[in-house]
């Protein structure tokens, strides 16, 4: 087979498309989500517990999409060689955490999910630093980058293979090993799979690309509008990664607060006798019926990131005194707390109902719940639905 | 051989790929399968010149171009392949079951990754590249010499067929000679009361198996409940009940046995026979005086028809009357 001549590489370099409304688009996102979590965090409204999680995968894939429309200027301290070997050792070490110390099953662990995040953002740095040329189309990579990320992929495959392929020699070999298998594959072990599916290739490509060429001197300055979306996108992945860790401060400095208390099918009246003995008529008891309610309402402390409790309480009361109808369960929820990226420490499920003199019942939640991106910070949580003899309810956190 | 006899040839090979991935049965002959698919794998690497698989050295810049190029869409390809072959695997499996052939729902037994499966990936891993040169490649990769079939080239040809009995013999050996390995209950985990309130009942299941994934397992499954008087096992209409029993409970109800067999207790339910049959499974429970049961699965593992290189394998599963397990597989 005869080869054909080398052709002269066309000199294009990869170019990223010019800097549109995707920084504002990214900045109106930030702005609605900070609004959503601090008028939600001030005035305890009903807006949706799903909202700050809606808008948070909002703002994940407007920064995806920002900071792909960043340009890498040549010879930025990204691309330097020794700064893209690290960010693939740091890449390398982070899927070994992940697969150490998640287990299968389970609920991804708080270290784990720091290690995750750690390495959205190593990849994030990875796609800068090389210009994300192992997945750029066809059309926007010159032959020297053709040649260079065909390459890689030839030198990640056997290393995939490898890798891949130890997994399933391990579920053969014995016993232990298989169950050794079963593990890595039941916990972290798809994550880092999915990972080096993926980005191996770009982290071959950092590894074997050459140093960038120094700047020419009389090389254009980068646009204005360029600089600014740089900007933008610094902020929005340092958002992205800043908002998870702020909010898991607000669980132990932010007021509790609660949904609308929602009274749903009230439960039978417990019978009452009235009638006053010596009056006209004495002697001819009458049988009453106090108004009664089922009280339903969530408690959150915490927004985004946050715990929660249903509380459920019965009541009935009389003008004289509220109190909990024969026959009401005083375990509420079976679930009892939950919390999204919080851990609920100590708990108490079933709560203690109390009548004051004044005749006012209260029943009573009480938990300690910690964030667990943070977990050296706690917070005691009691939760009181107080429903007075007129049967006013408000819950107190 | 040419672009067109090459792509039958890959599409051969994925049909081949397709099937290990379904759930469709092997009935012990998927090594069978598993030489054919190598024997096209073979005709594929030598009518690409093994290309995918050479090192550079001594390669021109068009092949150095094409064989990096073939690794680049290949590992592009892994992750397509596995979604296609995860959805042969789902529609297969929903025809099986449709069809009223398909095993127990759930498994009891947790035999990790299944050799079919791992033959899949492994076929993916290796022959990518390959696939991708002989789909797309017009013309001949094949360098001066190689193609004439003379010389070291023709040597390699012949060599390489040599895989084929090794494959057979290495699966034989590990079949015949290799050692049980013990398989862990599956995710099912049934525990509480049975169907009387007197009762304590639990799921037992594990396994063994015969020539590491790709020979033949055996299973066991069983819901035994225990009284304080004797140990059982519930649902098995093949199975005596405890004399203790009968004075004071009704018999099953045609509806019970159903009930209880396809969830909890099976005769066999769990055996997987890709590579090697495995027949002549017969469960017996037996119950001593003290009430304890012994509940023993047995089954034949052959590679080979008509019982040659046979294995005999036996569970054993004992609990008392108070329920303490004294063997489980």
């Amino acid at each position: 087979m005869s080869a054909t001549p080398v052709r002269e590489p066309r000199r294009r370099r990869l170019v990223a498309k010019r800097p549109g409304p995707a920084g504002l688009l990214a900045l109106a996102v930030a702005l609605l989500v900070l609004v959503i979590v601090t008028l939600g965090a001030a005035v305890g409204s009903d807006i949706p517990s799903i909202l700050p999680t809606l808008g948070y995968l909002v703002l994940l894939f407007v920064t995806w999409g920002v900071v792909a429309g960043v340009r890498r200027e040549p010879g930025s301290w990204l691309g330097r060689r020794a700064i893209r070997r690290g960010v693939v050792v740091a890449i390398a070490a982070d899927c070994v955490g992940v697969v150490a110390t998640s287990s299968p099953g389970a609920q991804l662990g708080s270290a784990t999910v720091l290690l995750l995040l750690f390495l959205v953002l190593l990849n994030i740095a990875l796609g800068r630093a090389t210009e994300r040329m192992a997945t750029a189309p066809d059309g926007s990579v010159d032959e020297r980058q053709e040649a260079l990320r065909n390459r890689a992929h030839r030198l990640a495959y056997p290393v995939f293979a490898v890798i891949v392929g130890a997994l399933l020699l391990a579920d053969v070999v014995s016993t232990q090993s298989r169950t050794w298998t079963e593990h890595v594959l039941g916990s972290g072990g798809v994550l880092v799979f999915l990972e080096l599916l993926f980005v191996l290739p770009g982290m071959v490509l950092a590894v074997i690309e050459p140093a960038p060429p120094p700047p020419e001197p009389d090389a254009p300055a980068r646009s204005r509008a360029a600089n600014v979306q740089a900007r933008v996108a610094v902020a929005l992945v340092v958002t992205v990664f800043a908002l998870p860790f702020l909010a898991s401060v607000g669980v132990v400095v932010l007021p509790v607060h609660n949904s609308a208390v929602v009274n749903t099918f009230p439960p039978a009246p417990p019978p009452q006798v009235s009638g006053t003995p010596g009056a006209p008529g004495a002697g001819d008891e009458q049988v009453t019926s106090p108004p009664c309610g089922s009280f339903m309402s969530t408690v959150y402390a915490g927004w985004g990131v946050s715990a929660e409790l249903p509380v459920f309480a019965d009541a009935c009361w009389d003008g004289h005194r509220a109190s909990t109808p024969p026959g009401s369960s005083s375990t509420y929820y079976p679930n009892c707390w939950s919390g999204a990226l919080v851990a609920v420490t100590t708990e108490q499920c079933t709560p203690i109902t109390t009548t004051g003199l004044d005749g006012t019942l209260t029943v009573t939640w009480s938990a300690t719940v910690s964030p667990e991106l943070l977990p050296f910070l706690s917070r005691h949580v009691t939760v009181q639905v107080i429903i007075d003899r007129n049967g006013h309810v408000e819950i107190h956190g | 051989m040419t672009l067109t006899q090459r792509q039958i040839l890959v599409m051969a090979a994925a049909a081949l790929t397709a099937l290990l991935a379904s759930a469709l049965p092997l009935h012990g002959f998927g090594i069978v399968v598993v030489v054919t698919l190598a024997g096209l794998d073979i005709l594929l690497l030598q009518a690409t010149a093994w290309l995918a698989l050479r090192r550079g050295s001594g390669l021109d810049e068009r092949q150095t171009a094409l064989r990096d190029l073939a690794h680049r869409r290949g590992f592009r390809g892994i992750g397509m392949a596995v979604l296609l072959l995860w959805l042969v695997w789902f529609l297969s499996l929903v025809a099986v079951t449709s069809g009223g052939s398909g095993g127990a729902p759930g498994a009891a037994i947790d035999s990790g990754i299944a050799g079919r499966i791992l033959v899949v990936i492994a076929e993916l891993l290796i022959m990518l590249p390959t696939c991708v040169v002989a789909w797309w490649e017009v013309g001949t990769a094949e360098p001066d010499g190689i193609a004439a079939g003379r010389g070291q080239g023709g040597q390699r040809r012949w060599v390489a067929w040599l895989l084929l009995p090794a494959i057979v013999a290495a699966w034989l050996l590990a079949v015949t000679w290799g050692p049980p390995q013990s398989v862990a209950h599956g995710s099912i985990s049934v525990s509480g009361s049975g169907p009387v309130s007197d009762w304590t009942c639990h799921e037992f299941g594990g396994g063994t198996m015969i020539g590491a994934e790709f020979g033949g397992t055996v299973g066991l499954r069983a819901y035994v409940c225990w009284n304080g008087t004797d140990a059982f096992v519930w649902g098995d209409p093949n199975l005596p009940l405890p004399a203790s029993l009968n004075r004071n409970f009704k018999p099953f109800t045609a509806h019970d046995f159903d009930a209880a067999m396809t969830l909890e207790t099976g005769c066999g339910l769990d055996n997987v026979s890709d590579f090697a049959a495995v027949g002549q499974t017969t469960c017996a429970e037996r119950i001593d005086a003290s009430g304890t049961m012994h509940y023993t699965v047995s089954a034949r593992v052959s590679p080979i028809p008509f019982g040659i290189a046979s294995r005999e394998v036996t569970l054993d599963l004992v609990v008392t009357r108070t329920g303490k397990v004294l063997e489980r597989p």
